[in-house]
Parts: C-alpha cells; structure tokens; sequence
C-alpha cells in the first residue's frame, strides 16, 4: 500500500491529486484487482483465436473448435461484465469524492472573511460548487481506473505481440511516430482555424447587434445597400473559415484512419510473406492482426483522459483561487473546553480600523462599557459607528488597538465562545426560506448544534416564544397568519366546533361595523373577494374532483359549464388574464413571490403561461387544445376581481356567474348531492382560511388599520374559547418565501430582534436594527430595552434617528472614525456639543 | 340590487389595472418612466377607501407610501413644535402626496385628514422599491424629477428673500445645493 502524501488542511493549498488520495481507497483497491483480471480477459481471446485457426480448424478437431470458442466467448463476457464493473466502480468513487470535495469547500467558505463577500457574487459561489467542481469528481473517479487499465492493456498486447513474432512487432510499432508527428501538427492547424472561426463569429454577432440598435439611422439615412455589403463580407469570410476548418478536421480523421489501415497492410504484406516462406503460421497472424487494430481503442481512451486531467487542473485551480483566504479568526479552542461564560463588559481602547487603500474607518476608538449597560453609538453617516459595532462583535477585523470582552481579546478568542455570548441584529437581516419559527430559532438551534446537543434540550416554550414575538410587535401578524391557515377536512374537529361558536358570537357583536370591511357569503350577491369557483360552487367541496384547483380538469364540471353557458366566457377571461399578467411582467427581471398577488397566475407557472399567451397569439379561441383549455379555465377559476385588478369583470359576466351558481346548486342537488356542501352559517367552510370562517366572509380591504382593528376584536373572542395560543402556533408555522420575501421588511426585522432576544445572550449588538420599522414599534423596542435588559445584558445600538436614545445609559458620538463625546443624553444635551448639533441641526447653534 | 359601493372596482370593462396606469401617467414624480415600468408599477399598486375623518397619513408617523387623491376632499393639518394642529389647506381629486416616501424612510410633516368620502391610490414603498431594484433606470429618473422640483423650490425661496429683503442670519440654515 503506498503511503499517502501529507495532504495540506488549508482546502484551498490541495493539489487536484490530493482527492484521490482521500478518495475510498478500498474501492480503489478492488477496482484494481478488476481491471488486472480485465486485462487478462482481454488477451486471452487472441490466443485463443490463433489456437481456433491453427488447432482446430488446421487439424480438422471440431471438439477442440467448441472448447476453443467456448473460452474465447466466456472471456468476451467476463470483458464485457468486469468493465461494467470499472464504470459503477468509477463512477462511486468519483461522486463520493466530489460530494466530499463540495461539503468542505462549502465549509470553507462559510469561514471566509467578509472582504471576500464584499466583492463575491453569489452567483459565482453557486457556478463553483455546482457544476465548475464537477469535472473534478469526474476525474478522481477515472484517475486510478483509466491510466492503469489503459496502460496495463497496452503492455500486455504489445508483449503479446512480441511474443508472437518480434520482427513484425517491431514494424507495427515503427507507424507509431509517424503518426505522432503528422497528427498534432494537422490538429494545430485546425485549432487555428477553429480560433479564426470563433472570432469572425463573434465580429458578426456584433456587427449585427449594433446595426439593430442603430435601425433608426439605418433608416433614415437608407443604407440598405451599405449595410448588406459589410454584413456579405463577414458572412463570406465566416464560410470561407468554416470550409478550411473543417478541412483540417476531416483531414485529421482520414489521417487517423489511413494509418490504421496501414497497419494491417503491412502486417498482411510481411506476415503473408513470412507465413508463404513457413516462418509464421496463419493462427498467429489472424491473432496479431486482431492485436494491432485493439491497440487503437486504449491509446483513444488515454488521450481521452488527458483531456479530462487537463480541464480538470484548470478548472480545480481556477476554483481553488478564487476560494482562496482563510478565516481571520480563530473558529474553535485549541482543545475541547466549555464555553466561556461572558459577563457582558466591554473594553475598547485605541481601536483602529484601516481598509486596503490606507483609509482608516476608525482612528483610534477608546470606551469602556459596564456589564448590563445600555450605549448608543450615533453620529453622521461615515462616522464609523456600525463599523466600530462589527469589531466588538468579530465581524470586522481591527487593525490595531485591543477589543476585549470580559478580558478576552476579541481578535484571539474562538468564535464559538463570541457567538455563544453574542446576539446581533443587522439592519438587513438573514431570513431564509422556512416557518417563521424555523427563523426565530435560528441562533439557538445554531448554538444547539455547534454543541451537539439534540431533541428538545434547549429550546424555548411555547409560552416563552409567544412572549417574545408579543415583545417585538409581532403578535399581531403571527396572529394573522395562523388566522390565514387553511384545514383540511377531517383535521382539528374541536377547533372547527369553536370556530363556528366564535362565528355566531363575533356576527351578534360585530356585525353591524363589519358590513363594511366583510363581504358576506350571500347566495343572493356575487362575491368579488372570493374565487370565480367559489362564486360558482358557493360551497364546499366533498369530493377531490370538485376541489378548486381540480374543477378545470372535471369532465362533469365541464360539461355544467357549458351548459350554463360559461364556458367560452372562462376560457376568454382566463386568456385576458394569462395575456395581461404575461404582458406586464415579461420585463420584470426575476420577479418574486410578492410581484404574483395581483395576478392568478402564480411565480412558478409564470413560464408556462408566457408561452401559452405567445402560442395563443396565433390561435383562435375555437381551436385550442383541451389542455391549454384547462390552463385557461384554472386561471379564470381563480380570477378574484377585489384583488386581481388587471382585468375588469362585466356588469353581464357578473348575471351569468350568479345564474351559473343557481344552477350548479339545482343540478348537484338533483344528481349528485354528495359532491358539495353548501355555505351554511352552521357549517366549516374547508377550502377558507379560519378567518373567512370567523367571519363568514372575505375581508375586502388591505388597509392595515381595518386588519388591526379586526385583530384585536377576535382576539378577545379567541381567548374566551382557549385558542388563542393554538392560533398562534399555527401562524408560528407559515413560510416566509425564500429570503423571507412572503414577510414586509418591518417583520423581517421583528423577526430578527425576536431571534436574537430569545437567545438572551450577555451582550447585544443592534446595527441600525430598527431603521424599518414604524414609530411605535421603534418605542416598543426602545421600552422593552430598557425594562426588561437594562442590568441584564449589555446592549450595544447603532441608532440612527435620534428620537430613541433619551433612555440609554451613554450616549457615543462619533465623527469621521472617533468619538468626540460619550456621556449621558442630558449631560450631552446640557453641554450643547456634538449632540445637541446633531439632535437640533446646525441652526440650532446661536 | 347592488349597491353602487359593491361595484366600483369593477364598473363596465375598466378594470383597477388601467385606471392606476392613466393616473401613473399623469403624475409628476414618475414623469419619463417607460410604458413597461409605469405598467408594472400601476399592477402592484392599490386603492384604498376612507371615510370622514379617517387620517390617510399622522405628522410624526413614518410614511410609507404614496397616495393619489382620485375622488373626495381631505384636509392638511400641521402641528407646530408646540401646539395644536390647524388645518393649513385642503386638496380634493388630482392631489398626490408622499412621493417622496417611496425613496427613503421619512417622518411624514403633516396630517391628512379626509372631508367625506375618500377614495385614493396607493403605492407602498415596499413594492416600489422591489420594482426600482430591477429597472435601474427608474431611480436616476425619478432622481432627476425630485432636483428640478428642488431646483424650482430653491428659485421660489430665494425670489421671497428678495422680496422680503430678509438679512443672512434669518436663512435659518437653508442649504442651497
């Protein structure tokens, strides 16, 4: 077993070569062993081709024709079965390296310093480990099998060759160098070519790009003639390339394979002589022709294989340097230990902060703050306030000047201790796709797992999470969402009983103030904040086929469509609004979820709509295939005209839609009653959220201060049934979109102060956390600082606007990277400096 | 059968989607978008209704969103640092405000109160600026409205100095850019 090279721990100083080694070397092993086996499955055919013709056929023995053949055709299969072997083999170990080589460059990554993700694109990282590494696998998967296989095979025919007849050998192999020789320098002439062609092509495309964008001057000026000439004149010299190119090409392969030909040529030349003199025997020569065109296919493969090694190295290197960096902290202790326990004091002193180009963000920055105390950092913008909070919390590297918590330097200590101990909220927060819960836990299940700790240990109730989302401002919303879920039918019987109990409570109390932000479900009114397919259904569906999104493709549904005369209607609205929505987005550059509330069509059916809309361009309404029929019929099912504003719904569509719901009831009713339930203020309506439910209707506004004031009449209704908290828990589960697009940024950054609260760590760091968010919830946040974490953790906050920071124990100002005063506000005011400049703008100053 | 309140977003082939586009079109702040950014801001924009009294929009308030009268009358109050609010003007359909909320966070400098009934467009920043994040082309041309509209601000303040022969102290810190 040959001893492994010491492999660097740094991924990025590897060499390409280092993944074999740590590639599954047993698996190499055993591949190994199957190709030597291989190799010698492959030779023995040849023997046994000469022993067929001289043996068997020359000696006339037909029991030795059958056994000769039988060995040849077993070791055919055995070939044919162990190279499938090669390739499973191959292809394992090359994708368990490459997933190996994917997660530690993932981690290292994750570790680099934030320079690095200043100038990064996320775009690149993604290239780079999706598919820029994939050749690498590709490469340590062949680069035991394909050399040793390929080589093996040659040196054993070869011998095999030579052990036939040596004079012969030699002159096959003497075609070898003039092939060598005459190839590259005819593939050199092609790749010029091919480099010819691929610049007068790209001197076309531009031509032609910019001739289109200056159409109008082409115009006007009329050069047609002018324009088609230059355009001739490249088109020519394109073809004109294109022919020698391919030339050189073809020139290559009859090259190739005249000297495959002569091969045999020769061999028939020199061995029919030597065999006509009796110096060699037919078997033989039969065999040493089979030999020689064998030969070809290894040599193929190695050339094949040095392709793959060379884009391999480019692409690995080109990976590693763009990856290369280490982190500037260290990320764990030297031994295992546990954590420290931080206190919450703050020492800064002479802190400097320079960035290449020799500008210093902070020039020297001293302070010393109090476990439990509560400092604002203000001052113009450029004053290096957030960049001073990114050092005390190991984000930013100082340059100089010592940072220290609880007399640990922060540039030495681990950066799971200064996580453990550390809650930051940054003015953009990182919200990923997932429950909101999933969010809120973030830091503490990232504590969790960095110390291995599994199951419930460790997290919060129920009751404690609720508190903080009621701290930050967040109830509210999470209130909404879980009042925005949808059951199934069959699921939470008790909660559907309360629900409807709430519903007669809430429509004696209420019902009067809601007639103007309900829209009631009446049988007798057409409901422009429900679906077209509630309007027609007006109930709810028992079976599968008449649930919303599966009526388009019911025949039976169908077939009551037209005779209620609404099917082309649907199908012309479902076209309006496919052409609608299509027309207005087509430009909008990767839209997300939030760009797909106006419009029926939803983010990822968008695609298929656009073509739809583009195919339908061409097509009458009559001619259209049933399924594009069924694409249409689902969007205007859909269409729901108090929030789809993009098509208007006629006065007369309106009368057929109620007509249609009058004799969907009668038709259901006489031939299948079992189909739908209709609305019934004693029943559950399952395909509506519990809010409809509550209300028996749709809410017709977005206006938040109707929402609130709804809110905060059920809430009371809610508490008296005990659901509050089960509602709740079911808003503590809805999914914010990716990046968190479903939530408004005040929520994004409820979300994040949430997160970093529930973690109650020592010390708090808030980068301008609060800038989205509207006045009383700014206050709410101030008031809950200063009640519930004064004395408690330190808290550390880049404060932008001014108006918040009367509460804080000291107040920092900084200006162009230092601080010019730090006391209380009053002293501060009292002194009528920088902040009280600040606060009342420079007219202040008399 | 239905009452005229019912219906009015959804009158005889008009549908909300164009009426926002005819009202993008007119308003100042967005002159110069292109047809294909004024469509995609008229989609994601709303309507909202107010009865008499509601307040559209509280001195002191953050803000954040644009409105456009489109029917009714509201009044502009403005409270002095200390003291009551007094109504300095009224407005009736036609009128935007908070245009300039769209760009950034700001306090909004006065109160909006509605007289009757109120119906107005709305445009959240939020949406504006998830719309201006993938048109580069929409800040620099708003930008550019906002300075002429400095610019003709500026001409008005200082054509008033001169008429008021006020001496430099009383400038109050005005900022000419």
């Amino acid at each position: 077993m040959k001893f492994p090279p010491d492999i660097p721990a740094l991924i990025t100083r590897r060499s390409l070569f280092s993944w074999v080694w740590t590639s599954n070397l047993k698996l190499q092993g055993i591949l190994l062993v199957v190709i030597v086996v291989t190799v010698g499955a492959r030779v023995l055919p040849l023997e046994m081709q000469k022993l067929i013709i001289n043996q068997a056929i020359g000696l006339q023995k037909l029991n030795l024709l059958f056994m000769y053949c039988g060995y040849y055709l077993a070791a055919v299969v055995t070939a044919s079965g162990l190279k499938l072997v090669i390739n499973t083999l191959q292809t394992y170990i090359g994708q368990q390296s490459l997933a190996d080589l994917r997660k530690k460059l993932y981690a290292h990554i994750l570790t680099l310093p934030m320079p690095f993700f200043r100038k990064a694109s996320p775009g690149m990282v993604v290239q780079s480990l999706v598919s820029e590494v994939a050749n690498t696998g590709e490469f340590v998967g062949q680069a035991v099998a394909v050399p040793v296989t390929n080589v093996l095979t040659l040196l054993a025919f070869a011998t095999y060759l030579f052990y036939l007849n040596p004079l012969m050998a030699a002159i096959s192999m003497a075609l070898y160098p003039v092939a060598i020789v005459v190839i590259p320098f005819l593939q050199k002439r092609a790749n010029a070519a091919n480099k010819e062609r691929v610049d007068t092509g790209r001197k076309l495309s531009t031509m032609i790009g910019e001739t289109i964008s200056g159409i109008h001057e082409v115009h006007s000026n009329a050069s047609f003639n002018l324009e088609n000439r230059r355009f001739a004149g490249y088109v020519d010299k394109l073809s004109q390339v294109r022919v020698v190119w391919n030339l050189y090409k073809y020139a290559i392969k009859v090259s190739n394979n005249f000297f495959q030909s002569l091969g045999p040529f020769v061999l028939f030349l020199v061995g029919g002589y030597l065999a006509i003199n009796g110096r060699f025997d037919l078997g033989a020569l039969v065999a040493f022709l089979s030999a020689n065109e064998k030969l070809y296919d290894p040599w193929k493969e190695l050339m094949d294989f040095y392709q793959v090694w060379q884009d391999a190295t480019v692409s690995y290197g080109r990976i590693m340097e763009y990856f290369e960096g280490e982190a500037e902290f260290p990320l764990l202790p030297e031994a295992p230990r546990p954590p420290l326990t931080l206190d919450g004091s703050v020492a800064v002193q002479d802190l400097v902060m320079e960035v290449p180009g020799g500008i210093q963000l902070l020039k020297g920055v001293s302070m010393d703050i109090k476990p439990g105390e509560q400092v604002a950092l203000v001052g113009y913008s450029g004053s290096g306030k957030s960049t001073l909070a990114l050092c005390i919390c190991q984000i930013n590297k100082y340059s100089s000047g010592r940072a220290i918590l609880s007399g640990y330097d922060v540039d030495a200590t681990p950066k799971s201790d200064i996580a453990d101990n550390m809650g930051v909220v940054a003015q953009h927060p990182f919200i990923f796709e997932g429950t909101i819960r999933d969010n809120l836990l973030y830091s503490i299940n990232a504590r969790r797992e960095a110390h291995g700790i599994e199951g419930e240990e460790g997290l919060p109730s129920l009751d404690r999470i609720i508190e903080a989302i009621q701290q930050v401002g967040l109830f509210q919303d999470v209130l909404r969402f879980g009042l925005n879920t949808v059951f199934k039918k069959g699921r939470k019987e008790n909660l559907v009983k309360k629900i409807i109990h709430i519903r007669e409570n809430y429509y004696q109390e209420q019902g009067e103030t809601l007639k103007n932000i309900v829209e009631f479900f009446d049988v007798d009114k057409y409901l422009y904040y429900s679906p077209v397919s509630a309007n027609i259904l007006f109930g709810n569906p028992n079976r599968d086929e008449y649930q919303p999104e599966n009526l388009a493709g019911n025949p039976a549904f169908l077939e009551f469509l037209r005779e209620a005369g609404l099917r082309q209607l649907l199908v012309q609205l479902g076209r309006e609004l496919a052409a609608q929505t299509v027309d207005i987005l087509k430009n909008v550059p990767s839209p997300d979820a939030s760009f797909f509330e106006q419009s029926p069509v939803s983010a990822d059916e968008f695609a298929a709509y656009s073509d739809l809309t583009t195919h339908l361009q061409r097509v009458k309404i009559h001619e259209i295939s049933a399924d594009e029929e069924r694409l249409l019929l689902t969007l205007a099912l859909r269409f729901t005209p108090g929030r789809h504003k993009i098509v208007g719904l006629s006065r007369l569509s309106e009368e057929l839609l109620l007509q249609g719901r009058a004799l969907f009831m009668e038709r259901t009713g006489k031939n299948d009653p079992e189909a739908v339930t209709f609305y019934r203020r004693e029943d559950y309506i399952h395909s509506q959220t519990i809010m409809d439910n509550i209300l028996f209707g749709r809410i017709r506004t977005d206006s938040p201060k109707a929402l609130d004031q709804i809110n905060k009449s059920i809430i009371s209704l809610l508490i008296q049934e005990d659901m509050l908290e089960r509602i709740v828990e079911l808003g503590l589960d809805f999914h914010v979109g990716s990046s968190g697009d479903r939530l408004s940024g005040g929520q994004r950054s409820k979300v994040a102060l949430s997160r970093a609260f529930l973690k109650e760590p020592p010390i708090l760091i808030l980068d301008e956390a609060t800038a989205a968010l509207d006045n009383a919830s700014q206050t709410r946040i101030q008031n809950l600082l200063e009640s519930k974490w004064k004395g408690k953790s330190t808290v550390i906050s880049v404060v932008h606007r001014l108006d918040t920071i009367k509460g804080f124990d000291k107040v920092a100002v900084m200006k162009a990277g230092r601080i010019v005063e730090c006391a209380s506000y009053n002293e501060l005011m009292d002194k009528k400096g920088m902040l009280y400049e600040l606060v009342h703008g420079s007219s202040g100053r008399k | 059968m239905n009452s005229s309140t019912d219906r009015q977003d959804a009158s005889e082939g008009a549908c909300g989607f164009t009426t926002h586009l005819d009202i993008l079109r007119e308003m100042p702040i967005f002159t110069g978008q292109s047809l294909d950014v004024l469509k995609v801001l008229a989609y994601l924009s709303g309507s909202e209704t107010y009865r008499d009294g509601d307040r559209l929009c509280v001195q002191g308030e953050m803000f954040d969103c644009c409105r456009f009268l489109t029917m009714g009358r509201v009044e502009i109050l403005r409270a002095p640092e200390h003291g009551q609010a007094a109504v300095v003007g009224t407005a009736g359909g036609g009128w935007a405000f908070g245009g300039l909320a769209l760009l950034t966070h700001v306090k909004s400098l006065y109160t909006i109160r509605a007289k009757g009934d109120v119906e107005c467009l709305v445009l959240s920043r939020e949406k504006f600026q998830k719309a201006a994040e993938r048109f580069p082309q929409m800040l620099p041309r708003v930008l550019h409205v906002v300075v002429e509209h400095m610019f003709t601000w500026e001409a008005k303040v200082l054509s008033s100095l001169e008429r008021n022969a006020a001496t430099p102290e009383d400038v109050h810190g005005l900022t000419l850019f």
